[in-house]
């Protein structure tokens, strides 16, 4: 009995010791401080991160998305009608047109004749489609189709539960902490805790000196590398860090660089670089983005749809196609055509003509006239335009603030696609020390690759992320092995196109939407309603505490200590455990805390009680505290177990503020069974120990 | 046993009333539920919630909630109740008249945001955004030229010009014309007034009636979800004869507290529904122990008759339940008095009422149940 009793106390007394270790994190996040800044160890942030304070309380972004489902209902108008096209073909041998109507849902199918619109196969074929598309009315050769509403509804759900999905994993991708992403009607509301970095001031060089610091951590875990210097450079005003590493040999640098940047990635460190020089290893610490800044980038993420697709450019037919529109072209209007020398297959050299148009200074951007004026144009049925941006370069190959975009002439989709990309990595090029995406594809997506870099050696493939043409690489020959590689623009700085190249990743990584999204509204909301809130929210939780601890120590005396030390056990508990998970703290989940407080005193009355009961009954106070824990169990088990089933209910709704405090009820009524009936108990075993004949309660 | 009688007979009144208050009357939603405005406005100088709300019915709003918010005395809360959105009927004919304006150009998308700030158009063809905008304020809307926005994002093709933004992504030409919205013409009348000169706007939020109706069913069917796996837990871990009781003990309170919320016009929030769902589980708690010592008790006490168990039980028990009761009333005592000026006060006085009635309820609701359902159904004896 003795041993036991020693065994269960250090069990509680490492447990509590654990969950104090755990709220450190906490204790120094809400107090304002961040995992960059604090002298904790870094160990104790990975595996507590802490609890947040969430949007309401300490105030953040808040962007409204709404989903362009008109875009997906036309996509699947266009697939029915063309399946229904191809229907007509095999079925009743009849060649019917399709055109798109005025709405997304509406088209319309031209038959040859009356009497074929009229037949029975048309008919047949028509209630075959009855759960897509229904006749709305019919005259002369044309029918007059409508998408079915209840695939309508179907498309519209599906595409805003998608593009919430997918802009939640790609929010993952960012390390964005705590934020929700949550649908309502047609719009995705996405909600980024965050602080205004201008709130903030002087930490900015402290905050680069904690990075540098960790940075160095890695790098001394990473092989046998030398730090041979170390200095603090001015870059337009800004300050960054250069560390230069020296190793053994080549081979020794390029595998430390390797394990640096896992260690930087897994640390989510942003901002620092890697170049190898020979036996060189120069890692540059950049401050973290400013706010704007990281805010755009976060938008721009958000809201880009990411259709990657990779088509054959037809630099030989691009010739008859533009030539053929050149009338139509004001040559006073700022669309130039301009051409150029191409390779076109295996020992054919042709000209490439393009269209090419200026960013207007205060206005449209060039792609926007070239699309503008395309649309008055068709394009034959199997080719498709790209567009693509360029930087003008001055006389010393310096970027200059002009932008031009120009057309490529491509050919209609090749069926591969970022659906079959498997995983994407910026890497860095080992001779002009470039970053680039490499992409690898899976098993079907290397298959067609292999198929399609073989049957177009020597051309030219367009990777298309939405309808801008990312690279235009020449294919030297059959590529194996799934793995292609996305070269980015040269015209920028080496860290913007790290940034662009790690913004595509995360993109590719996480897929593209169904539907274009637009934002709606972007607000931050400010953080003052949240400080009173905690300020409030705390005081109330203090006076609840003081007053159930005196009220129990009054009422219960000796037993009260007991159930004090439950009740302080239980607290540090609640903030240990939901500083492990990296809880995020809501103005709800406060009430739910100290709601749970004023309810875990609960199982002990109900063990003091039924004490109190079997010492009148007569029994010595050993075996009254034996059967009073003994009986009370169950009775206590079963009337948690409702307020458990709520709160699972809870968690259940869906919105987020009922959820907060759903996760603290459930968290608190489990530790409050544990420490009623687990920590209390080894308090009575420890008064009761040594035979005692009266027992205070 | 009489006073039972008497208790039970004032619980059925209780409900009853509470549902025909809940009914006729109808609790007082919030903006969670019925859609509407709610906006939190810093001023300057004193002010009285009298005054705001004179110039709020001078605006046209009539009904608005003025209270103060926060720690200072010069925070309040204004919640608006909904705008009457333009009738099916009323956007269709202004479309149309819209739609008059351009040639050869579908007007495929017609829409305004439920806080009235915008209008979103979607346009088969490229428009001038000033010709769009003339068009807006042609069929009467309110042009917003007092927040200039101005965004460039070659990305995208988003362009703005003062008050609008046009959108031209993947060959959508989607129009946005900012709209003096309800906060934006409200926040205007009370600058104009003397005590209102720089007030500051420091949220608004406004929520569609579709978004509302959408969670109020989602809060009244998670509700009823903790009702159904409740009674199948009681069911299986004691008697179909107490579920009854423990689940008639349940509707009772949130029925009661519903109604205590309609007579004192007390707001329902996504808050409260939370609180109701705490108070189906708290209240169950404190029947739970009950019929647990009835059950006990009824393996114990072989010769006597059930209504006499209970009674003993209850008996036992109560020292309990109301020590528990009074525990948890410190707690929510303290967040009320200390939280009065907040959110959180509506979600603690659901929490009052709830724990008030519940202790009542597993008393003299629950267990009399289970006495009149054994007398007659069960003759038999445990």
């Amino acid at each position: 009995m003795e041993r036991k009793f020693v065994w269960k106390l250090i069990f509680v007394v490492l447990l509590v010791a654990a969950a104090c270790v755990g709220s450190l994190t906490t204790i120094e996040k809400l107090g304002g401080g961040a995992k960059d800044t604090s002298s904790l160890p870094e160990f104790l942030w990975k595996t507590f991160p802490g609890i947040s304070p969430g949007l309401d309380i300490q105030g953040g972004l808040r962007l409204s998305y709404e989903v362009e489902v008109d875009v997906a209902i036309e996509d699947r108008r266009d697939r029915v009608a063309k399946s229904l096209v191809r229907t007509f073909k095999d079925e009743a041998e009849m060649t019917v047109d399709f055109r798109r109507g005025e709405e997304p849902h509406l088209f319309e199918l031209v038959f040859t004749s009356e009497s074929d619109r009229a037949s029975d196969d048309v008919k047949g074929i028509f209630a075959k489609f009855a759960e897509s598309a229904k006749l709305e009315s019919e005259e002369g050769t044309v029918s007059h189709m409508a998408l079915d509403q209840g695939l309508i509804d179907y498309t519209t759900e599906i595409s805003v539960k998608q593009a919430q999905e997918k802009i939640d994993t790609r929010i993952d991708e960012l390390g964005l902490e705590n934020t929700s992403v949550s649908a309502s009607d047609m719009d995705i509301i996405v909600e980024i805790p965050t602080k205004k970095r201008g709130e903030e001031e002087g930490n900015d060089e402290e905050a680069l000196k904690k990075r540098v610091k960790r940075v160095k951590n890695i790098a001394s875990g990473a092989g046998s590398l030398e730090l041979k210097s170390d200095e603090a450079i001015e870059d337009r005003g800004k300050t960054f860090y250069r560390l230069v590493y020296v190793a053994e040999s080549e081979v020794a640098v390029s595998e430390s660089r390797a394990k640096i940047l896992d260690g930087i990635r897994d640390a989510s460190l942003e901002n620092v670089r890697t170049v190898v020089k020979g036996t060189e290893l120069i890692v540059s610490v950049r401050e973290d983005e400013d706010d704007d800044e990281r805010v755009a980038r976060i938008k721009r993420i958000i809201s880009t749809t990411a259709h990657l697709e990779f088509k054959m450019v037809d630099y030989a037919g691009s010739g008859s196609f533009f030539l053929g529109i050149k009338d139509k072209i004001d040559p006073d209007g700022p669309i130039k055509l301009k051409k150029e020398q191409k390779q076109d297959g295996v020992d054919n050299f042709v000209a490439d003509y393009y269209l090419e148009a200026k960013d207007e200074p205060e206005g449209k951007s060039g792609r926007l006239i070239l699309r503008e004026f395309l649309k008055t144009i068709e394009v034959p049925e199997d080719r498709t335009i790209g567009f693509h941006k360029n930087v003008v370069l001055d006389e010393m190959g310096n970027p200059t603030a002009e932008i031009k975009w120009r057309t490529y002439y491509l050919e209609r989709s090749t069926g591969l696609t970022g659906d079959y990309v498997e995983n994407a990595a910026v890497l860095q090029d080992q001779q002009d020390q470039r970053p680039y995406v490499s992409l690898e594809f899976n098993q079907i997506g290397a298959k067609k690759f292999e198929e399609l870099t073989g049957a177009n050696v020597k051309r030219h493939m367009a990777i298309q992320l939405d309808d801008t043409v990312q690279s235009d690489p020449i294919i030297e020959d059959r590529i194996g092995g799934g793995q292609c590689r996305i070269t980015l623009g040269s015209y920028r700085g080496f860290n913007e196109l790290w940034q662009e190249a790690q913004d595509l990743v995360v993109v590719l990584r996480a897929g593209s939407l169904p539907a274009p999204i637009r934002m709606i509204n972007d607000t931050w909301i400010g953080p003052a309603l949240g400080r009173d809130s905690v300020a409030m929210g705390t005081l109330a939780l203090e006076v609840a505490f003081i007053a159930i601890l005196i009220f129990m120590l009054v009422y219960y005396k000796g037993g009260g200590v007991a159930a004090d030390i439950a009740l302080i056990v239980n607290t540090v508990l609640i903030v240990g455990i939901m500083s492990t998970v990296g809880a995020t703290l809501t103005l709800p989940g406060i009430a739910g805390i100290i709601l749970t407080i004023g309810m875990a005193v609960d199982a002990n009355v109900i063990i003091y009680e039924r004490i109190r009961e079997e010492l009148k009954a007569g029994k010595s106070p050993k075996a009254a505290v034996d059967a009073g824990y003994k009986r009370a169990f169950w009775t206590i088990f079963d009337a948690q177990i409702t307020t458990f089933i709520a709160g699972v209910v809870m968690l259940q709704y869906g919105e987020k503020d009922i959820k907060g405090f759903a996760v603290t009820l459930l968290i608190g009524i489990l530790t409050s069974m544990f420490s009623a009936i687990f920590v209390s108990r080894i308090c009575f075993d420890f008064m009761t120990r040594k035979r005692a004949e009266s027992l205070s309660i | 046993m009489g006073k039972r009688k008497a208790f039970l007979v004032v619980s059925v009144i209780l409900v009853v009333l509470s549902l025909a208050g809940a009914i006729f009357i109808q609790p007082k939603f919030g903006i969670d539920f019925m859609g509407g405005t709610e906006i939190q406005v810093e001023f300057k100088k004193q002010v009285s919630s009298a005054e705001i709300r004179q110039t709020l019915v001078d605006l046209g709003h009539e009904g608005a909630d003025v209270v103060t918010f926060g720690q200072s005395d010069l925070g309040y809360l204004i919640k608006l109740q909904p705008v009457a959105e333009l009738s099916k009927e009323e956007a269709a004919a202004k479309k149309k008249s819209f739609q008059d304006d351009f040639d050869g150009v579908e007007v495929s998308k017609f829409d305004i945001s439920p806080g009235g700030d915008k209008l979103t158009v979607r346009l088969s063809k490229e428009q001038d955004i000033k010709k769009v905008e003339e068009a807006a304020a042609k069929v009467g809307f309110n042009l917003d030229t007092e927040t200039v926005v101005t965004e460039e994002n070659q990305e995208s093709d988003r362009r703005c010009e003062s008050v609008s933004c046009t959108w031209a992504y993947q060959g959508l030409h989607i129009y946005e014309v900012g709209l003096k919205g309800i906060s934006d013409q409200v926040m205007e009348g009370l600058r104009a007034k003397p005590f209102g000169a720089g007030a500051e706007r420091l949220r608004a939020e406004w929520v569609g009636p579709k978004v509302g109706e959408q969670l109020r069913d989602n809060g009244l069917a998670s509700i009823g979800f903790a009702l159904v796996f409740i009674m199948l837990y009681i069911v299986i871990r004691f008697d179909f004869r107490f579920a009854p009781g423990a689940v008639a003990a349940l509707i009772h309170d949130v029925i009661i507290t519903v109604g205590v919320f309609t007579l004192f016009r007390v707001e329902v929030t996504l808050a409260t529904v939370a609180a109701l769902l705490t108070i189906v589980g708290y209240s169950l708690n404190d029947t739970i122990v009950i019929f647990d010592r009835i059950r006990e008790n009824l393996d114990v006490i072989k010769e006597k008759k059930l209504s006499q168990v209970i009674n003993v039980s209850v008996n036992q028990t109560l020292n309990r339940t109301l020590l528990t009761s009074i525990t948890t009333l410190l707690v929510v005592v303290s967040i009320l008095s200390i939280g009065w000026k907040t959110t959180i006060r509506d979600f603690a006085l659901a929490l009052l009422i709830g724990v008030l009635v519940g202790t009542y309820s597993s008393i003299f609701v629950a267990s009399p149940i289970v006495v009149w359902l054994d007398k007659k159904f069960g003759t038999k004896k445990a």
